[in-house]
C-alpha cells in the first residue's frame, strides 16, 4: 500500500477507534448528533409554509461564503496557514516524496478538516427549512460549499505567505491587490443597491445580490452559484460553480507547484507557528492574538496596587493588542447579526443570533487567558476581589460591543431608543450569564477535565440559564401585552440575576481552582 | 518553612499523590526527585494553592490558602508564565504592585544577574524560551518571598543561566529562605541541597539529608529506587 494512502487511512480508523476509547468524547458526538436529529425533527414540525423569499438565503450564503474566504486568506499575510502536521513536515518532507505528491496529500487531509469546520451549518436547519424551505439535502449542499469555500481559502493563504514571506514590499503589493478586490466588489455592490429600484432597502439588496458580476468574486460569488444551482436543479448553475471551482484550485495548485516555488520552507514556518499554537493551547498556556508588530508604547503600569494591578495590566495589554473594547471577531459578528436582522426583518431574530455567536466567543476574553496563568490564584488578596478585577474590563466592553450589534437596528427598524437599549443591556447580561457559566465549570472541573465533555456541558448549561428569561419575555409580552422594549428588559433582568448567582457561586475559583494548567 | 501534612491528591480514580509529608526548614533547600509521572509536579502545584487536596499544607505556619500564606510564597512554573504584551520590566512592576510592595532595587537585580537588564523594555511574546524562564523565575523571585518553590527551574536555561541561578539558591538560603526543588536533572542538583525526596506513583519512597554519612550516592540511589523497585 501507498505510504500516504496507508497514513490517512490509519490516522482516520485511528482517530475513530479513539472516539471509542474516550468516553466523554463519545458523549460529545452522541450529544452532537442527537441535536441534529432533534433540530431535523423540530424543524419538521412546522406547517410547512415559506414565509420569506428564497432570494434571501442566496445573499445570506454569499455574504458566508464571503466572509470566510476573505477572513481565512488574509491569515497569507500574517503567518500563512498550514495544512500539514509538525509530523508530515518532520517525517513526510525529509523523506523520499515528490513535493507535488505531498502537496495533494495536504489538500486532501486540509479538504476534510474544512468540512468538518461547517459542521455547525447543519445545526441552522431549523429555522432555515421553517424560514426558506430549505430540505436536509439543501443544507448539505450549502456544507459542501463552506467546505469549498474554507478549502479555497486556505490554499490562497498559502500561495499568498510563499509569494509575500520574507519581502514586506511583496507583502504592502499583494494585500494592496487582495484588499482592492474585496473594496472593489463592496464598493461596486454599494454602488448597485443605490441604483437598484425598489420599495424597501432589502428588495434592492436582494436585487443588488443577483448581480452576475457577484458571480466572479472569488470563491464565495462562483461556489454560492452552484449552491443555489445543486438547491434549484439547475444544472448550468452547478457546471459553471463547479468548474470555477476546479478551475480556481488548479490555478492555486500550478502557482505553488510548478512555477517552482520551494514551499517546503513556508509550510515549515507556518507549521512551526500553528504547532506551537496547538501545543500553547494543549499545555493550558494562554494564546494571546497579537498584531505582528506590537507597538509598545509608554511602558510601565503606573497606577494599582494588590488587585487592581491586574485590571491595570489589562489595560496595558489591550492597548498593545489594539483591542480596546472591540476585536475583530465582535465586529465581525456585530456585521452577520446586522445582516441577519436586516435580511430577516426580525430584530428579535438578530438578537436571538447575537446572543447565540456570543456564546461561542465569551471564553476568549482575557479573562479566559488569566485562569491559566498561575499569577492570578498566587497573589495574595480575596479571591473575590481578584476575580471582580479579572473581569473589571468586561463591563465596559460587553456594552460597547452591544451596542455596536444593535444601534443600527435604530435605523434599520426605526424603532424607538429604548428598544434599542434593551437589546444591548440583553446582550451584556447574557454574555454575564455566560462567563458565570464558565468560571462555574472551571470551579467544579478544573482545567484537567475533558475539554470535550466541558465544551458539552457549557452548551448546555448555557442554554439552560437562557430559558427563564425567555419565558419571562414571552410571558408578559403573550399575558399583560407590554411593549416589546419591557418584555426584553425583564429577560436581561433575569439573565442579570442568574450572571450574578453564577459569579457567587463562582467567588472563590481564584483560591480552589483546579488550575493544572499552569 | 514548608510543612506538608499527610497530602493526597486524586485526578477521578488516578492517584497522583499518596499520603505526602514531609517538612523544609527555613534555610534549608530541599529537592523532590523522581521519574517522569512520580508525582512531583502535582504535590508542587498543591503547594502553590493551584489544585485541591485532601491533608494539610502550611507556609510559615499559614494554610497554604491563606492570603498570608500566599504573601509568604513564590512559584516558578514548569512552563514559563509570561504575559506576551507586558514588557520585561513591566512583569516585575506588575508583580510587586500585585503584592502591594515597593521595589527595593531588587528588580533591577534580578534583571542583571539573568541578563535581562538590556531586554527590559522587550514584550513578553518577542523573548526566547529560555528568557521567558528567567523572566518567569524573576516573577516569582522579586516580591522577596521566604518560600520559594520550583518546578524544573533549569529546562531550558543556558549554563550562565543555570550557574547564576545555582547562586540564587544559595543566597536564598543565606537569607533564611525555604526552598523546594522539583526537578529530573540530579547530576545538577547533587552539590547544594539539604534534603532529598525521591518519589515515585505518587510516593515518598526514600528521603536523604546532606548529613548522611553513606557511600551511596544520590544518583545511585535514585536509579537503585526507580528502577529495582525497592523500597529504602
Amino acid at each position: 500500500m501507498n505510504a500516504l494512502v496507508y497514513l490517512v487511512s490509519h490516522k482516520l480508523k485511528n482517530r475513530v477507534k479513539e472516539i471509542f476509547h474516550r468516553p466523554a468524547e463519545l458523549l460529545l458526538l452522541l450529544v452532537g448528533v442527537a441535536l441534529v436529529v432533534f433540530v431535523i425533527f423540530a424543524g419538521n414540525l412546522g406547517d410547512g409554509s415559506v414565509p420569506r423569499d428564497k432570494a434571501e438565503l442566496s445573499a445570506i450564503i454569499f455574504l458566508l461564503y464571503a466572509l470566510v474566504f476573505v477572513l481565512t486568506a488574509k491569515n497569507g499575510f500574517v503567518n500563512g496557514a498550514s495544512m500539514f502536521s509538525m509530523a508530515d513536515v518532520n517525517l513526510l518532507f525529509t523523506g523520499p516524496n515528490k513535493s507535488k505528491t505531498l502537496l495533494s496529500y495536504g489538500l486532501f487531509s486540509q479538504m476534510g478538516r474544512s468540512l468538518m469546520l461547517g459542521l455547525f451549518i447543519l445545526y441552522q436547519y431549523s429555522w432555515v427549512h421553517n424560514t426558506y424551505g430549505v430540505t436536509l439535502l439543501d443544507l448539505v449542499f450549502i456544507l459542501i460549499g463552506y467546505g469549498m469555500t474554507a478549502f479555497l481559502g486556505q490554499m490562497l493563504a498559502m500561495l499568498l505567505y510563499s509569494f509575500t514571506s520574507g519581502s514586506d514590499s511583496k507583502v504592502r503589493i499583494a494585500k494592496g491587490v487582495f484588499y482592492g478586490i474585496v473594496a472593489a466588489f463592496a464598493v461596486y455592490l454599494v454602488l448597485l443597491v443605490l441604483r437598484t429600484p425598489g420599495d424597501t432597502w432589502l428588495e434592492r439588496a436582494l436585487s443588488a445580490v443577483k448581480t452576475p458580476v457577484l458571480h466572479f468574486f472569488p470563491a464565495a460569488g462562483f461556489i454560492r452559484l452552484g449552491v443555489v444551482g445543486a438547491m434549484d436543479g439547475t444544472a448550468w448553475q452547478i457546471l459553471v460553480g463547479v468548474g470555477c471551482f476546479f478551475a480556481c484550485l488548479l490555478v492555486y495548485y500550478l502557482l505553488i507547484s510548478v512555477l517552482d516555488i520551494d514551499y517546503y520552507e513556508d509550510v515549515l514556518k507556518a507549521t512551526e507557528v500553528s504547532f506551537s499554537a496547538i501545543t500553547a493551547r494543549k499545555e493550558g498556556k494562554a494564546q494571546e492574538i497579537a498584531p505582528r508588530n506590537v507597538k509598545v508604547g509608554k511602558t510601565g503600569i503606573g497606577k494599582g496596587f494588590g488587585a487592581c494591578a491586574i485590571a491595570e495590566k489589562h489595560k496595558v495589554e489591550n492597548r498593545r493588542g489594539r483591542v480596546l473594547w472591540l476585536d475583530l471577531s465582535s465586529v465581525v459578528f456585530a456585521v452577520v447579526t446586522i445582516g441577519f436582522a436586516f435580511f430577516t426583518k426580525e430584530m428579535i431574530a438578530g438578537l436571538a443570533m447575537s446572543i447565540y455567536m456570543m456564546v461561542m466567543t465569551i471564553g476568549t476574553g482575557r479573562w479566559a487567558k488569566e485562569l491559566l496563568l498561575p499569577y492570578v490564584y498566587l497573589l495574595p488578596e480575596k479571591p473575590a476581589k481578584k476575580l471582580f478585577y479579572m473581569l473589571k474590563e468586561q463591563i465596559p466592553a460587553l456594552l460597547v460591543q452591544s451596542a455596536v450589534n444593535f444601534i443600527p437596528f435604530y435605523f434599520i427598524f426605526r424603532c424607538d431608543w429604548l428598544t434599542v437599549v434593551s437589546f444591548i443591556l440583553a446582550r451584556a447580561c447574557a454574555a454575564w450569564m455566560f462567563i458565570g457559566v464558565d468560571l462555574l465549570l472551571h470551579r467544579w472541573f478544573g482545567a484537567g477535565s475533558s475539554k470535550a465533555l466541558l465544551l458539552t456541558l457549557y452548551f448546555v448549561l448555557c442554554t439552560v440559564v437562557t430559558i427563564p428569561g425567555i419565558i419571562v419575555a414571552v410571558v408578559l409580552y403573550q399575558t399583560l401585552f407590554l411593549p416589546l422594549s419591557f418584555c426584553v428588559l425583564a429577560m436581561a433582568a433575569a439573565e442579570l440575576l442568574f450572571g450574578l448567582l453564577l459569579l457567587f457561586f463562582s467567588r472563590n475559583i481564584l483560591s480552589a481552582s483546579e488550575s493544572n494548567n499552569t | 518553612m514548608l510543612q506538608v501534612n499527610h497530602v493526597t491528591k486524586k485526578y477521578g480514580k488516578l492517584l497522583a499523590n499518596r499520603d505526602v509529608s514531609f517538612e523544609i526548614g527555613s534555610g534549608e533547600i530541599a529537592v523532590l526527585l523522581g521519574p517522569n509521572g512520580a508525582g512531583k509536579s502535582t504535590i508542587i502545584k498543591c503547594i502553590a494553592g493551584l489544585l485541591r487536596f485532601d491533608g494539610e499544607i502550611l507556609i510559615d505556619g499559614f494554610s497554604n490558602k491563606s492570603i498570608d500564606a500566599k504573601k509568604c510564597l513564590g512559584y516558578v512554573p514548569e512552563m514559563p508564565a509570561i504575559y506576551d504584551m507586558l514588557t520585561v520590566g513591566e512583569h516585575l512592576e506588575f508583580m510587586l504592585r500585585a503584592y502591594k510592595m515597593e521595589d527595593d532595587g531588587t528588580a533591577g537585580r534580578l534583571l542583571e544577574r539573568f541578563e535581562l537588564l538590556d531586554k527590559k523594555d522587550k514584550l513578553g511574546k518577542e523573548l526566547s524560551k529560555g528568557m521567558q524562564q528567567k523572566l518567569s523565575i524573576c516573577c516569582a523571585l522579586v516580591h522577596r518571598p521566604s518560600v520559594i518553590i520550583f518546578d524544573e527551574p533549569m529546562v531550558g536555561l543556558d549554563p550562565h543561566a543555570i550557574k547564576q541561578l545555582k547562586e540564587v539558591f544559595a543566597r536564598l538560603r543565606e537569607a533564611g529562605a525555604t526552598v523546594l526543588i522539583s526537578t529530573h536533572m540530579i547530576d545538577s542538583v547533587e552539590s547544594y541541597w539539604d534534603k532529598a525526596y525521591i518519589m515515585k506513583d505518587g510516593a515518598f519512597v526514600a528521603e536523604r539529608s546532606a548529613a548522611d554519612t553513606t557511600e551511596q550516592s544520590l544518583e545511585d540511589l535514585f536509579f537503585a529506587l526507580t528502577e529495582g523497585g525497592k523500597d529504602a
